[in-house]
């Protein structure tokens, strides 16, 4: 390599090099010393299989579900561990006028969770009640188990830089009280029980509806422990319509680019 | 019926560029890894020259990528966890053992080819500090050319397994249809090999001593891993059964996947239509070359960022812009950066007897 060469490449390199640690000072800035999943890193309740049956019928998509979970479990802005989806749906025949469906959606709790083998630290574990939670002081947010759930359930929380869920408030249930998402729904759509119990309202009220109780992604043979009453089979799996315009904000709010 | 989403969440990426470097970085050094090895002991008189420049490539990419893979991670600090307990079922287990192993092996590996390129030890006063350093890397004058081919095995094995592991850990993800197929591996083996190729290329043009006996194996060697890349691709696109037809889905509703398709259809052209010229000028080399990585790297690209806009249950496709900071274009320019830096300092180190030739 001649000299100017090398030069040209000495004074690109020492530009750059330094570029390349920055993150990982930003990060060790950040390592953030809350860890609001504390409470849920027990062994759970033995005995006990916790499971939520969502009654589509009686959600109004009012959201405050969204807002009590957040105010419960602060995770960052525009991060969410459950929101309620809207959809709008006509026939093909246009005859009738559209309906809207309001979708709670959350973390299924899976029996067979495949957030959990693909871990590499053993961070994210299910408790013995059957809820899936993760260790935020053990978890190197290498994001795997983002990409392992089949149901976008999961987040890297931006003040934590760890994996985060819904833990169906596993620190509330624990004390004796109801998930915030559940003790605020305004229709009462969300019922949240113990699944091995058949006196427990979630069994009578899956028993009572057995024809009309559905999972998302029946066939990913993860057996969710999330039901739906009055769903159609069209929303079990990946929706195929149109989507909504989407905007892509700044921190600050500021569109920067939106289209389908 | 007929269903549009009216208010839904946009879900943002969670791996991010730093995840590309990692892998590019890391084909970067497995394939240079295999070129050497293959060619050490096919050939019975080794281009000294090829060897050279694959032990730089394998040293300092081997270098530049676990530092991207580090910054992937949200807590790169607590990576000591991956060590703490045994994780049978997660292919990220396993590569954390993997990795280190490739590390020292392919450390060990270009060492041991550019030992004789190292200054030998002087007692002339006059020699620079580069000189210096140099010499002590060189660890003595001993004669360690009967450990380059054992060496060459071990690390091509251990190369073989990070091609595996990298490609298993992206294939196992169910919950992604683009990635859960068998032909992801062998597409970024191949990719990765066709990469290697085209650098060491450049390579060869950029570091002094260029051979053209070592640009004309080299051409071999890309129009070899084009026609392997290109077969795998052919053959993920005719037989696939859960990927492809999820790809085709993207291609007919979303303009940026569109765009993508156009993009890899060019390439792929321009690259076999300037592989078929039987005497490629060696402008045209450079063009080859540079059209080469840029493949692989938008192919990791397309693979590991855009296939995270395709929604897992949503309609559509989430929008993505690159950041400007380290989460973003900072990140691909300083692992860029740091790569350039590594092969500048190490291209300094064995400047200085360019004439010497293996003994065998």
């Amino acid at each position: 390599m001649d000299k100017s060469k090398r030069q040209f490449l000495g004074k690109m390199a020492s530009v750059s090099v330094g570029a390349a640690l920055i993150p990982v000072v930003q990060v060790y800035a950040q390592d953030d010393k809350r860890s609001p999943q504390m409470h849920s890193a027990s062994e759970g309740q033995v005995g006990k299989r916790y499971g939520m049956v969502i009654d589509l019928r009686r959600c109004v998509g009012c959201q405050a579900c969204t807002v009590a979970c957040t105010i419960e479990n602060q995770p960052p802005l525009g991060q969410f561990r459950t929101t309620v989806q809207q959809y709008e749906v006509s026939q093909q025949e246009n005859t009738t006028p559209p309906a809207f469906l309001m979708l709670p959606r959350l973390c299924n709790h899976c029996e067979n969770p495949p957030c959990i083998p693909v871990c590499p630290t053993g961070a994210t574990f299910q408790r013995k009640d059957g809820i899936v939670v993760v260790n935020n002081e053990w978890c190197v947010g290498c994001g795997y188990c983002v990409q392992a759930c089949p149901y976008d359930a999961r987040f890297i929380n931006h003040d934590t830089n760890t994996a985060d869920k819904c833990t169906f408030c596993a620190h509330r249930l624990d004390a004796g009280l109801l998930p915030a998402c559940v003790e605020t729904c305004v229709g009462e759509a969300r019922v949240i029980g113990d699944l091995n119990n058949p006196n427990s309202q979630i069994s009578q009220l899956l028993a009572a509806n057995k024809t009309d109780i559905k999972v998302l992604k029946p066939t990913a043979n993860t057996a969710p422990r999330v039901f739906y009453i009055g769903m159609s089979s069209a929303f079990e799996d990946k929706i195929s319509g149109q989507a909504p315009v989407r905007t892509l904000l700044t921190d600050t709010g500021e569109e920067i680019h939106h289209g389908h | 019926m007929v269903i549009k989403e009216i208010f839904t969440p946009d879900i943002a990426i969670t791996w991010l560029p730093w995840a590309v470097q990692y892998f590019f970085m890391m084909g970067l050094a497995y394939a240079s890894v295999w070129v050497a090895t293959i060619h050490l002991f096919s050939q019975p008189k080794p281009d000294d020259r090829l060897l050279k420049l694959c032990a730089c490539l394998m040293l300092t990419a081997g270098i530049v990528a676990p530092i991207a893979l580090l910054a992937d991670l949200h807590q790169p600090l607590r990576a000591w966890h991956f060590y703490a307990q045994v994780r049978p079922d997660s292919w990220m287990w396993y590569g954390a053992f993997l990795l280190p192993v490739f590390s020292g092996t392919s450390a060990v590996f270009a060492w041991l080819l550019l030992r004789q390129y190292l200054p030998k030890h002087t007692t002339n006063q006059d020699s620079d500090w580069v000189n210096k350093i140099g010499q002590l890397l060189r660890f003595g004058d001993w004669n360690s050319d009967k450990f380059i081919k054992p060496i060459a095995l071990i690390t091509a094995l251990s190369a073989c397994s990070i091609a595996l592991y990298t490609g298993m850990e992206t294939m196992a993800i169910k919950a992604r249809p683009l990635w859960h197929t068998y032909w992801l591996p062998p597409l970024m083996a191949m990719s990765a090999l066709l990469a290697a190729c085209g650098t060491l290329v450049v390579l060869n043009r950029l570091l002094k001593g260029y051979q053209q006996r070592t640009q004309d194996s080299l051409l071999l060697w890309v129009r070899a891993s084009f026609g392997l890349f290109a077969l795998c691709l052919i053959g993920w696109a005719l037989f696939d059964k859960g990927s492809a037809p999820e790809a085709a889905l993207l291609l007919e509703t979303s303009p940026s996947w569109q765009l993508a398709a156009i993009w890899v259809l060019i390439t792929l052209a321009v690259l076999a239509l300037m592989l078929a010229i039987r005497h490629l000028p060696n402008v045209a080399m450079i063009v080859v070359s540079l059209t080469a990585i840029h493949l692989a790297w938008g192919f990791r690209w397309i693979v590991l960022i855009q296939a995270q806009t395709d929604p897992k249950y949503g309609a559509g496709t989430y929008l993505y812009q690159l950041p400007w900071g380290p989460e973003g274009l900072l990140g691909i320019a300083g692992t860029v950066g740091l790569w350039l830096a590594l092969m500048a300092l190490v291209s300094e180190l064995i400047r200085h007897t360019p004439a010497a030739k293996l003994a065998r």
